[in-house]
């Protein structure tokens, strides 16, 4: 189910929680994803990777 | 053109919400609040809608709180809510695709609360603040 192919999604504070979230769910819906944090740049870069990786679901 | 002068009315009422918001310390005004006013700016181009979840179940509570009262929290939350669930940001996520995605294209305006019911434990006249 991709129906967010081609689309772009800037989700706000997604390096945790809610936000991350969103983000890998979009992502794996087909969406661009920006991520944006404040200070947890580490946490960013989890939601970062678990979005890019393939699981289709 | 009309965009436009959209975007500034926006502004200046979001200004003030914030403001009004942040005193109170009352964020479902924020969201009351500005939810409707931005859908009604921004139709028919862009659809706007809220999702207010209730108790979420993350290492936030852990790290506030420590790990053996986050599960007490956990616990009590799952005896007390309707559905006797404790929400994790993957259910809500669930919620903001359906509002994200074309599935809700006739939806804007909705403040749709995701929280396992548990707004339905208070009673009527303080519910009327959140819808």
């Amino acid at each position: 189910m991709n129906s967010f192919d081609g689309l772009c999604a800037l989700i706000t504070g997604s390096a945790s929680g809610l936000g991350a979230a969103t983000a890998v769910a979009l992502a794996h819906r087909g969406a661009r994803v920006i991520i944006n944090y404040r200070a947890s740049a580490g946490e960013a870069d989890e939601t970062a990777i678990s979005a890019a990786r393939r699981t289709p679901r | 053109m009309k965009l436009v002068q959209a975007d500034v009315a926006i502004d200046e009422d979001c200004h003030r919400l914030v403001a009004a918001a942040a005193d109170w310390g009352r964020l479902d005004i924020l969201v009351n609040s500005v939810t409707p006013a931005l859908a009604r700016a921004l139709a028919p181009l862009i659809r706007v809608n809220a999702v207010c979840p209730g108790y979420m179940d993350t290492p936030w509570w852990t790290r506030g709180i420590g790990q053996g009262a986050a599960d007490n929290l956990r616990e009590l939350v799952k005896s007390a809510v309707p559905l006797r669930v404790a929400s994790r940001p993957e259910d809500i996520a669930e919620v903001v695709m359906f509002l994200a995605g074309p599935a809700s294209r006739h939806m804007t305006g909705a403040i749709v609360p995701a929280d396992a019911g548990v707004l339905l434990l208070v009673p009527v006249s303080a519910t009327d603040a959140h819808r």
